[in-house]
């Protein structure tokens, strides 16, 4: 590092060249070395991974993606720098340095991207550190894991910001040792809020707790100029520490005394301020620094310019990243309290028959359906998402211990968790088969007549699953089930051995972690489960709301020749009306569609699309496209479902079907999920999937490569 | 290997016209090696279609390998007409394109083979980034077999190199 000049911060990175800078500036720096991003660059070239990461990119532009189906990017291409070995001269080159400093030190390995601290720009924890890394075997595989954050879903979503681009981007990794103080925190120089103030945290304990938002800290706001404290404000509990365990780290209950004790005395908030004055006064600039003390000393860990503010959006998904003590509580919640009381609403407006209710009264029933509705899938963003976060957790530690070639296997430990709308379209499927072996039923069924024990089924099923906002009738569910049985039975595919994949995935935790492992992958099955059940109670509740919705509708409706209860109204208007008998409300002004679009849209056709291949096989079949719920009525046999977005309302049509093409993007929504439920070939991610596609296109689903081909339909008509 | 002059037309380079049969061999495997791409052109109901393919020469040169999606049109024509022409060229879309790019033209019949090891890794050793698009079971790997080859440069000199 002696060698390092002004304009090498290319080479080694925003954070090792802000620590290079202030070493020797009588602060305490723990010793590192830096694995420069010409080091990162010859392991792309020479491993072939540059191509493959190009080609993954290529799948679709990244604005145009979902969330999700950045995660499932990265995960692809981390899983890339899983499976790729460094080439063996680098590697030594590597090693040797290593061997000289860290051989038998525990390391900090964190990653120096080159402008991810600038002037104009911070943006902390889109890369990954680790802490406390032993052994140079695995100081290496952790380089290779913070090469590949170089893609992590959350610096893809900060692409534009960060000018990440594989033709230009790099990244220096940061090997440094790893000093284990008993209190770390942070200090900004300048505070967010009044710029004469700076603001301390610290906790107990290692820095990653605070960092990762799992440690609530100590707050201290200090005057720049006289150096004094203006206030200091404890955390509601001092309960939780993080430590060093044999390796890496863990989260644990603080020991009873530490929880009675602020972190830091007057001296050491003095001395941090005058660090953090010390390192504004060396880069120019506010900083954000991060510090710890061991025997009474104070170390700097590392030092950025202060974070512009962000765009919320961007961290909300930040924040859906959960530790696991964040998913147990949110999943007692949600198991607990959430579910029950959803249950618990749906039921309560079942049993108010909105027929039965005078005009005023429907007005205010409608009103507050959708009060409760929107009530429940505002809880759904803020709570239910975050808790799918669960089986993502557990797909990147899976993948990290057990390396698969299919960076999805882990999913063949999650499917078959038993989830509501599986045990829907058993109960379906067994009713079809009775009928399937019973001819005299089956007519009496198509003739609407069904009696004793099936009807008394048919009735709980309808009961249990029809509230759902898509089957409405009873009608609709028999005339369902009647097309299944018209069909040979298809089975849901066998469950892959699971065990075997379980046994091997534990089988890389030491004796004491277990009991992680298992934690993990049962927070992920849940994860995994409620992610559709909870929809099916959604759409319990949204079914109820738009009960209420029709039969305001059709009230209205009969009021005048001019409207029909099919109608598309605002909710204000039906409201007004139900209030005013006299009243006639205004339909929804039909939208000007630019004919010279629709032109150009008839002149070119998609003929072949690139999507993601979320469920295996390939498969040729005639489209369905569905525009609305009724269309999955019309679904036959044999068809491929071309679709928005499927919920798991929806899945109960997925048996019927051949392949399953849909505009929502990932290999973790419903769609994906049920596909490989079902062992249906699938692809997501196709954009407009439902305008490029028509009813009796031949389509082609290439579930392994994630491509859709489509041939029009010649013929002018498809029933 | 017979080399037969095709047309010659305003000789200013005499590189191709002069060159030995193994000297244009040697060049060929030159130009395979730098290019990645080739245009593949098949032929469905009298109607020509072309596409751009990754490609990979056998040492010999009597054999190119290619790989593409089984749904593709290019598929179903190569399928039931066995035979195709690819153009492998370095041209860089400039100027001196006129006095400097080689074209070759490949001719032969295309069948779909079986994804040996050994052809596999002829292939992934110049495409390694294709490793899952050649390892699908979506995908069909093709082979021609080349009849001849006929190579333009310097704008209208023209050769033909027999391989059969």
């Amino acid at each position: 590092m002696e060698e390092i000049r002004e304009n090498d911060g290319k080479l080694i990175g925003s954070k090792a060249f802000s620590l290079h800078t202030i070493t020797g500036e009588e602060l305490k720096v723990p010793p590192f070395i830096c694995i420069t991003t010409e080091a990162y660059e010859r392991y792309l070239e020479s491993t072939s991974l540059k191509g493959r990461i190009i080609m993954e990119l290529s799948r679709k532009d990244i604005k145009d993606m979902r969330w999700e189906e950045m995660w499932d990017t990265s995960l692809r291409i981390r899983n890339m720098f899983l499976n790729t070995p460094v080439p063996e001269e680098l590697d030594r080159g590597i090693r040797e340095q290593l061997i000289k400093y860290f051989s038998d030190t525990p390391v900090v390995v964190r990653s120096s991207a080159p402008g991810e601290d600038s002037e104009k720009t911070s943006f902390a924890g889109l890369h990954e550190s680790y802490v406390n890394v032993r052994g140079i075997d695995s100081i290496m595989e952790h380089i290779r894991l913070v090469w590949a954050s170089l893609w992590s879903d959350a610096a893809l979503l900060y692409r534009e910001e960060l000018g990440l681009d594989i033709k230009h981007s790099s990244m220096a990794v940061l090997v440094q040792e790893l000093v284990a103080g008993e209190v770390s925190g942070i200090v900004f120089s300048k505070g967010p809020e009044n710029n004469n103030q700076m603001v301390i945290e610290a906790v107990h304990g290692l820095n990653k707790g605070l960092v990762d938002g799992d440690v609530e800290p100590d707050r201290w706001l200090v005057d720049r100029e006289e150096a004094f404290i203006i206030k200091h404000s404890g955390p509601s509990s001092r309960d939780k520490i993080v430590r060093l365990k044999e390796s890496g780290t863990v989260l644990e209950r603080i020991p009873e005394n530490l929880s009675d004790t602020i972190p830091l005395k007057e001296k050491d908030v003095m001395e941090i301020h005058d660090i953090a004055l010390k390192l504004e006064n060396k880069f120019g600039l506010a900083q954000d620094i991060e510090w710890t003390k061991r025997d009474d000393e104070i170390y700097v860990l590392q030092s950025r310019p202060v974070t512009i503010s962000q765009n919320s959006e961007k961290l909300w998904y930040l924040s859906l990243k959960r530790n696991i003590d964040n998913l147990h509580a949110l999943r007692k919640k949600i198991e607990d309290k959430l579910i029950p009381a959803m249950i618990s609403d749906a039921k309560e407006l079942q049993s108010i028959n909105s027929a039965l209710l005078d005009d005023n009264e429907l007005s205010e029933e409608i009103i507050r359906r959708k009060g409760l509705y929107k009530k429940w899938d505002k809880r759904y963003t803020d709570e239910f998402i975050p808790f799918a976060h669960g089986m993502r957790l557990f797909g990147q530690v899976y993948n990290d211990r057990v390396k698969p070639s299919n960076p999805y296997e882990f999913m063949d430990l999650l499917s078959g968790s038993e989830m509501l709308s599986i045990k829907r379209n058993e109960e379906i499927n067994r009713l079809a088969d009775i009928l399937r072996n019973d001819f005299s039923l089956m007519s009496k069924a198509k003739e609407g007549g069904v009696e004793g024990n099936f009807a008394e089924d048919l009735e709980k099923l309808f009961r249990d699953f029809g509230h759902s906002g898509i089957f409405r009738t009873r009608e609709n569910l028999i005339n369902h089930i009647i097309k299944l049985a018209s069909n040979p039975e298809k089975e849901k595919q066998d469950q892959k051995d699971s065990i075997e994949l379980e046994k091997s995935f534990i089988s890389t935790f030491v004796e004491e972690e277990k009991s992680f492992a298992e934690e993990l992958l049962d927070i992920a099955r849940i994860s995994y489960r409620l992610r559709d059940d909870d929809n099916i109670h959604l759409g319990r509740i949204e079914h109820q709301y738009l009960l209420s919705l029709n039969e305001a509708k059709m009230r209205i409706a009969a009021r005048s020749d001019k409207l029909d209860p099919s109608d598309d109204l605002e909710l204000e208007e039906l409201v007004k009306a139900l209030r005013d008998s006299a009243y006639i409300p205004e339909k929804k002004m039909r939208i000007n569609i630019n004919t010279e679009d629709v032109t150009l849209h008839k002149k070119k056709n998609v003929r072949q699309i690139q999507g993601q291949p979320a469920g295996e096989g390939l498969v040729t079949g005639r489209a369905r496209v569905i525009n609305g719920n009724e269309d999955l009525f019309d679904i036959r046999s044999g068809e491929i479902m071309v679709c928005d977005s499927i919920d798991p309302n929806m899945t109960f049509v997925v048996p019927l079907v051949s392949g399953i093409v849909e505009r929502r993007g990932g290999m973790l929504i419903h769609g994906a999920i049920i596909a490989r439920e079902y062992g249906i070939p699938c692809v997501t991610g196709i954009p407009e999937a439902t305008r490029i596609v028509a009813d009796g296109d031949e389509v082609t689903v290439d579930g392994y490569l994630g491509i859709v081909t489509i041939r029009k339909n010649e013929r002018k008509k498809y029933p | 290997m017979n080399l037969k002059i095709g047309e010659i037309e305003g000789i200013r380079n005499y590189r191709w016209y002069g060159m030995s049969a193994g000297d244009l061999k040697k060049s060929l495997e030159t130009l395979f090696t730098e290019q990645n791409l080739a245009v593949l052109a098949s032929c469905h109901e009298n109607e020509p279609y072309t596409n751009l393919v990754a490609f990979a020469a056998s040492d010999d040169l009597r054999y190119i390998f290619f790989v593409t999606p089984v749904s593709t049109r290019k598929y179903s024509y190569l399928s039931s007409s066995g035979t195709a022409s690819m153009m492998i060229d370095n041209r860089s879309n400039k100027e001196d394109d006129f006095k400097d790019a080689i074209a070759a033209n490949a001719n032969g019949n295309v069948i779909e083979i079986e994804k040996t090891h050994d052809v596999v890794s002829l292939y992934l050793e110049k495409h390694p980034h294709l490793r899952d698009f050649i390892k699908s079971p979506s995908s069909a790997l093709m082979r021609m077999e080349v009849r001849s080859y006929i190579v333009a440069s310097s704008f209208q000199n023209v050769v033909e190199l027999k391989m059969t």
